[in-house]
């Protein structure tokens, strides 16, 4: 007690323990699990410079590595929603294609280090959804480098948009005529839906005239042309029908092919017919207690699993919740409503990375790829285990090593 | 002592219409002149409102008027942000020009506006009661609710409370504000010779900031720092732009190929004033000031000692304060912080929504944190006024700069110091009366 005590006076002027500063280390987990190499019994991961050296399993502990229960790669949410609210999105345009939320994003907030200690070590920040094109969302760790910019994998990783209520909700007078662009804004699902078609056309269109060109209009190009996916928000089914329509649409007319993510895509298990045909991955938006959601979409628990036994990729998001709403317990969720333990890690590893784009450097363990891992106490996505360790591209961010 | 320097100063106070070329020498126990060591028993020189000589050996020419002040003589101190006759922010929805007192007409002010005021508010002012310098006019928070109402009754419909545009770089403090309002002369009696007024802290470029002597509110420097808004509630709801995505594209569109103020800013003529809160506000403006090669501050961050790095490399300056005795530790350290980066400072004193006081008290509380005291004394003078952009003329006691003396009881970051005299271009201001 005296000595407690002594510790505890002595603290403020005792320098403050050394900042592991490593990038280099041998990690020995009892079990190893990643999708695409399965599950490892006595693994042991080398890492040179934050990047991954070597996985090899049936290992032996040696001495100087750090030993840990259980390992898998560094999740990543293809759905954070971590922006500045509604300064992160302008809204005096509906379709502003061409903005990026990049220099919108703070780096200072707390929610990038809940998401990091809680194993996302990627995500997917795109601007918020108040209007229908929102512009170019960007790929970055939640981690490391003390500005956005260092923190970035993939600038203009997709093009953001949504289809639903949320980008007309608010935008009705109270009364009287229409006064101010909240007003003069689409009002419903198919003036949403109207922005969409004439932005596509509109770009189709400066493509062959370049007169026609507008502020954004290459960025719709350049989706047409598949070269940059394009992720819609769309909770209920009739707005996954809307998506997946637009995009067949766009086909059949000649302008392109889009590259189509639908995100927050609640009830896509009622069509997993449209989306195999389309090959249309899904974003799941985070469960909740009684299946509500946004948009009145239903959300049931083995929503993953017919989405997963149809064909269609599916990935999880929490939408940036921490604690109790964290993305490893959505993981555990998927698996309570059917979901296997494979599935459901590609579910918050290599299929978001694959979505994405950033395939080649996070969301598995391969040799050359990003050091970003994450150390479980037992299971991963068991409620009865918990996030012990998490490395950064070799940086030790949380040591799961018990405190001398 | 107090009764010689009273008659002293009280012969000046006859003297406010000097003989041109009569000359002024200050004798003080102790003299800050901002650059070099503090000189114990020096002389200040004066004539026809500028600086002649400051030294410990200066010959002082016969027939000049002698004052020996037993304490210290400083020059006086620069404050680096305020909006005297603004309302409140949350109030102030682009009252870039509304520049009101309650007290009547803004002198030098637009005329339109004078004229409009006294219609609306159905009154005959009352003449600003400057000949009577030390008399305290009214409790400052009253005058303040009442020029909140004065703006907020005058704005609607009126053509110089702009709240259609979110970009008005021509736009200038120096056009519109009162020089009557009470809060210069609380200024100028408390030490704070110069003053740098800005746009209200909203939209996205507010105008341009001025330097204003606070004794008869002066103008020093129209056209002082392009007001940039990098805060959150510089984005208006429902006009362009609503987002930082918006904002920033049309700041990169305006920089990139400048005109008027914005040319003027890139070429450095002007500095720029960057509004913020947050530290990523800050990286904002560093990145923006890096990329077109922008000089100036940033106001607003209260961490952003805890970004010196990227401010140094941009180049920037930072406003500082004020802020009272709920000043939390980690934002005094950051201060400090920007001291051992090398990052230049001041501090803003938000008149008259902040008492005057607040100034030296944030100075000090600083030094309490572990600021080195000149560091801390620049920061209220030399280097505020090089953050102004007016170090040729302000901030110093050095030949050739203006005449603008504080007498002090003793060293001005002792908050027990009182303010004795106040010269500004050679002439009494303040003091003398005690």
């Amino acid at each position: 007690m005296m000595l407690a005590t002594l510790v505890a006076l002595a603290a403020p002027a005792a320098p403050a323990p050394p900042q592991e500063t490593r990038r280099d280390w041998a990690v020995f987990a009892e079990r190893l699990h990643d999708p695409a190499l399965g599950t490892l019994e006595g693994a042991l991961v080398t890492i040179a410079n934050g990047k991954i050296v070597a996985v090899v399993g049936g290992a032996r502990p040696s001495k100087d590595a750090l030993r840990v229960a259980t390992l898998t790669p560094g999740l990543v949410d293809a759905s954070v929603r971590i922006d500045a609210g509604p300064t992160s999105v302008e809204q005096s345009r509906e379709v502003t294609p061409e903005l990026r939320v990049e220099p919108t994003l703070d780096v200072f907030d707390r929610a990038w280090e809940r998401q990091l200690r809680h194993g996302v070590t990627t995500a997917f920040a795109a601007p918020p959804d108040w209007n229908v094109v929102g512009g170019l969302g960007v790929v970055l760790k939640t981690g490391g480098a003390p500005s956005i910019e260092g923190r970035v994998v993939k600038r203009d990783a997709a093009l953001r948009g949504a289809i639903g209520t949320q980008p007309s909700q608010r935008n009705h007078p109270m009364f009287g005529r229409p006064s101010d662009f909240y007003s003069r804004r689409p009002t419903t699902r198919m003036g949403v839906e109207w922005e969409w078609r004439k932005a596509l056309w509109d770009a189709a269109a400066s493509a062959q005239d370049p007169a026609r060109a507008f502020p954004g209009s290459e960025v719709l190009v350049r989706a047409l042309k598949g070269e940059l996916p394009v992720v819609i928000q769309a909770w209920g089914t009739q707005d996954v029908r809307t998506a997946v329509f637009l995009k067949e649409e766009c086909v059949r007319e000649g302008l392109g092919t889009l590259r189509l993510v639908i995100d927050a895509g609640a009830e896509a298990w009622r069509e997993p017919a449209l989306l195999v045909r389309t090959g249309t991955p899904v974003v799941l938006p985070p469960f909740t207690a009684e299946g509500r959601t946004a948009d009145n979409a239903f959300l049931p628990w083995n929503a993953a699993k017919v989405l997963h036994d149809a064909g269609v990729p599916v990935a999880l998001s929490a939408h940036g919740g921490a604690f109790e709403g964290q993305l490893a317990i959505q993981a555990g969720r998927a698996m309570r409503g059917g979901l296997p333990f494979d599935a459901a890690l590609a579910a918050v590893t290599s299929l978001p990375a694959q979505i994405l784009g950033v395939d080649g450097r996070v969301g598995s363990l391969a040799p050359g790829k990003d050091a970003d891992l994450v150390m479980w106490s037992g299971p991963p996505f068991e409620a009865s285990s918990g996030v012990v360790g998490v490395m950064l591209e070799g940086a030790l961010v949380v040591d799961p090593r018990p405190a001398q | 002592m107090i009764a010689l320097f009273a008659t002293a100063t009280l012969a000046l106070a006859g003297a406010q219409a000097p003989n041109a070329s009569e000359v002024l020498a200050v004798h003080a126990r102790l003299v800050l002149t901002g650059e070099g060591p503090a000189l114990e028993n020096g002389t200040i020189l004066i004539q026809d409102g500028k600086i002649l000589a400051v030294g410990k050996e200066v010959r002082v020419p016969q027939g000049a008027r002698e004052l020996r002040h037993d304490g210290v003589a400083s020059a006086g101190m620069i404050a680096l942000h305020g909006t005297p006759g603004l309302a409140p922010p949350a109030q102030s929805t682009q009252q870039t020009f509304v520049f009101f007192g309650p007290e009547g007409h803004p002198q030098g002010a637009h005329p339109h506006e004078g004229g409009t005021h006294a219609e609306d508010t159905g009154h005959e002012p009352e003449p600003p009661a400057a000949d009577e310098p030390g008399q305290d006019r009214a409790d400052p928070l009253a005058l303040d609710e009442a020029a909140a109402a004065a703006a907020q009754s005058y704005a609607a419909g009126d053509a110089s409370g702009d709240t259609t545009r979110t970009v008005l770089p021509e736009a200038r403090v120096a056009w519109g504000f009162d020089p009557a309002h009470s809060a210069f002369d609380a200024a100028a009696r408390a030490g704070v010779t110069s003053l740098v007024i800005t746009p209200a802290p909203k939209g996205l470029v507010a105008g341009q900031s001025a330097v204003v002597k606070t004794a008869g509110g002066r103008v020093l420097k129209e056209s002082a720092q392009l007001a940039i808004g990098l805060r959150e509630d510089a984005y208006e709801q429902n006009s362009f732009p609503t987002s930082y995505a918006g904002g920033l594209a049309e700041l990169e569109r305006r920089f990139a190929e400048p005109t008027g103020a914005f040319e003027d800013a890139k070429e450095g003529r002007i500095g720029v004033l960057f509004e913020t809160s947050t530290r990523q506000d800050v990286l904002r403006a560093a990145a923006l000031a890096k990329k077109h090669g922008l000089k100036g501050a940033v106001n607003g961050a209260e961490l952003a000692g805890e970004v010196a790095a990227p401010l140094r490399e941009a180049g920037l300056a930072v406003v500082v304060g004020p802020f009272g005795p709920g000043i939390s530790g980690r934002a005094l350290k950051s201060i400090v912080a920007l001291a051992q980066a090398g990052v230049p400072f001041g501090f803003g004193l938000d008149a008259p929504r902040e008492s005057v006081d607040a100034l030296r008290f944030s100075a000090a509380a600083c030094v309490r944190a572990g600021l080195d005291r000149d560091v801390a004394w620049s920061a209220l003078s030399a280097r505020a006024a090089e953050i102004a952009g007016v170090s040729d003329r302000v901030g110093r006691l050095a030949r050739g700069l203006d005449a603008d003396v504080v007498l002090w009881s003793g060293h001005p970051l002792d908050l027990a110091s009182r303010v004795e005299a106040v010269l500004v271009d050679g002439l009494l201001v303040a003091g003398g009366a005690r």
